[in-house]
């Protein structure tokens, strides 16, 4: 049995009582692409939340790679430890250039306050490269807020892939794509696994089914079923709880 | 890589320098130069409070607070110089020795030297707001309340100076000084000095300012101004980029009122409050916030409304100002810069409708010079 690369066991996140996650118990070995799905409310963005830091389990563990306890790091340890986020709402920086905000994500050795004064801003042919693979490099100039929906999707899966991590985590990257950059999103997904880690999470269940290898269901903050895609499909809580629903979840976007 | 656009700003530049150190000083009559100077002190304080509201995003209502660190700092020095020559003719300020003190309290004694009382014109604004920013910042506090809690600071500040008259000279603050370096601050050949001395700190100011944007420190400081939690999850923890940028603003405005006050003649309480804190943000709002240039200019323009304002009709500068800055909140939120910009794309479509944006030019010169 290898290492794993993300551990969490017996991991409880309550929030005023109501429990968003529920003596969760989940694993994923490096090089893995898991796809983790479930209804809304299901504890999902939670799951991320408690894996890059943003927020503290009551009760769990959670072990990154080779026995590092991440709950009593902060954001910005995990990040350099080598957990990268994209979020579920596109987030980046605005009123920088698409450029600069490769630039800031870029792997480097310090991010502290006099090494980001006194280094060379640079690693040119990086970013460039970055830029050419999501289809930016034509748009390096312009700043980040003028970028469509689909567009800062990519600039932040962008900013994902040249940070490096070890462990990538993707929450609902193909929301507001159109089919084709859906296709193309999943190709890179794909590719980036074997060589980092990657959990996504996702709704679209056409995007699931290209890029799934392996499906964890989350149900009320723990884990309803876990599988390839035929067995999770045929499963039938999972029936019952969420392929049930999905005309209305897609009602909902 | 040094673009078209760098040597054209670096010529601008110099020309602008040459025309505040040689032909200003020409033309000017005594009174308007000394003015001049006096704005040209306080934009550097302006440099430092759009470093910190107008690249990071945090707004500081206690820049007075650092701004009147620096200018008490340098009144003690002047007013130490005074020596047994004052009304009193003793060894002690004049406001002491009526105040019943017959010992230098310890903290004057480090202002005899001039180049103490410098330092700790700059460095104690900065140890200040590193200690503030530290816990301030460690427990997250962020937005308004950070607003809030510098503002406080500015009303605790200016209580504390009147409250404590024998030390600090209470209400009518610290005046009535005669040399500096041994030079008469009568003399108007000494003024010219100082005003000269304030021109070439405020274009080193500049220059510091500017290196500091643009390096990738810069573009941090720009990420925690859009979004700081989103920073953290790329490694960078905002702590320390926004204690050092408060205290490098804190440092500026401190610097600031060392120069400005062998040129006015006075520090005092009124210098330092809720009241002219606000003030200082406002010309940076008016300049235009997020550049350098327009942190000056702001500086320069509103001051130059006030005492043209306040020669002519002095009952209405406050009502004036309140309308100046909500007029420029609301309707031009990029200030005067802003405008100038506008007006050159506007120039540029017109002359070329089928070219490629200029700014997008000069990103890629900017980034990859």
């Amino acid at each position: 049995m290898p290492t794993s690369i993300i551990y969490l066991e017996g991991v409880t996140v309550s929030f005023d009582g109501f429990k968003a996650l529920n003596n969760l118990n989940f694993i994923m070995y490096p090089g893995e692409l898991r796809v983790v799905i479930g209804p809304n409310g299901a504890g999902k963005t939670t799951l991320l939340d408690v894996i890059s830091g943003k927020v503290r389990p009551s009760e769990g563990r959670v072990i990154f790679g080779e026995l590092t306890e991440l709950s009593s790091l902060a954001e910005h340890e995990m990040a350099k430890l080598g957990i990268g986020r994209k979020f579920q709402t596109p987030s980046v920086f605005k009123h920088l250039s698409v450029y600069e905000n490769l630039e800031l994500a870029c792997h480097q050795k310090s991010k502290g306050v006099f090494a980001t004064l006194f280094s060379k801003r640079g690693e040119r042919d990086k970013i460039f490269s970055v830029l050419e693979y999501i289809g930016l490099a034509e748009k390096a100039w312009h700043k980040a807020g003028a970028l469509s929906h689909g567009e800062k999707q990519w600039l932040e899966i962008g900013m994902v892939v040249i940070q490096d991590p070890r462990l990538m985590l993707i929450d609902e990257p193909v929301a507001g794509m159109t089919g084709k950059e859906t296709e193309k999103t999943g190709e890179l997904l794909t590719s980036l696994a074997g060589k980092h880690s990657v959990l996504v999470i996702e709704h679209d269940m056409n995007f699931v089914r290209q890029i799934a290898q392996t499906i964890t269901v989350l149900h009320e903050g723990t884990v309803l079923c876990e599988g390839a895609l035929e067995k999770v499909q045929s499963d039938p809580r999972v029936v019952e709880i969420y392929l049930g629903r999905e005309h209305k979840s897609h009602a909902n976007h | 890589m040094p673009g078209q656009k760098s040597w054209k700003e670096w010529l601008l530049l110099g020309a602008i320098l040459l025309l505040l150190l040689f032909a200003a000083p020409a033309t000017l009559s005594e009174f308007r130069l000394n003015l001049l100077g006096k704005f040209l002190a306080l934009a550097i304080l302006a440099l430092g409070i759009d470093l910190i509201w107008g690249y990071t995003g945090m707004l500081s209502l206690g820049h007075g607070v650092f701004f009147g660190l620096g200018g008490y700092c340098m009144a003690m020095y002047l007013k130490l110089q005074v020596g047994t020559a004052g009304t009193y003719q003793t060894d002690l300020p004049d406001f002491m020795t009526w105040n019943g003190l017959t010992q230098l309290p310890w903290f004057w004694k480090p202002m005899y030297h001039f180049w103490a009382a410098m330092l700790c014109a700059i460095l104690v604004p900065a140890l200040c707001a590193t200690l503030l920013g530290f816990l301030t910042f460690r427990s997250r506090v962020q937005g308004v309340y950070f607003a809030i809690i510098t503002q406080a600071l500015a009303l605790v500040a200016s209580l504390l100076l009147i409250g404590q008259q024998p030390y600090t000279g209470g209400t009518n603050g610290i005046t009535d000084y005669r040399t500096l370096l041994g030079f008469d601050l009568a003399d108007n050949a000494v003024q010219k000095g100082i005003y000269v001395a304030t021109v070439v700190v405020l274009a080193l100011c500049y220059l510091f300012c500017r290196w500091i944007v643009r390096s990738r420190l810069g573009k941090v400081l720009g990420a925690i101004r859009d979004a700081e939690n989103r920073l953290r999850f790329l490694g960078y923890d905002p702590v320390g980029f926004k204690v050092f940028v408060f205290a490098v603003s804190a440092a500026l405005a401190g610097l600031a009122g060392a120069l400005f006050v062998p040129q006015v003649g006075i520090i005092s309480p009124s210098n330092v409050g809720i009241v002219p804190s606000i003030e200082m943000v406002i010309w940076v709002a008016v300049g235009g916030r997020g550049t350098l240039s327009g942190a000056v200019l702001g500086t320069l323009l509103v001051n130059g409304a006030k005492s043209a304002f306040s020669e002519e009709f002095p009952a209405f500068w406050l009502y004036f100002l309140g309308s100046l800055f909500v007029g420029v909140v609301l309707l031009f939120p990029d200030g005067a810069v802003g405008l100038l910009r506008a007006a050159r794309k506007l120039a540029a479509r017109l002359r070329a409708p089928a070219a490629p944006e200029p700014e997008l030019r000069e990103a890629e010169q900017e980034t990859l010079r």
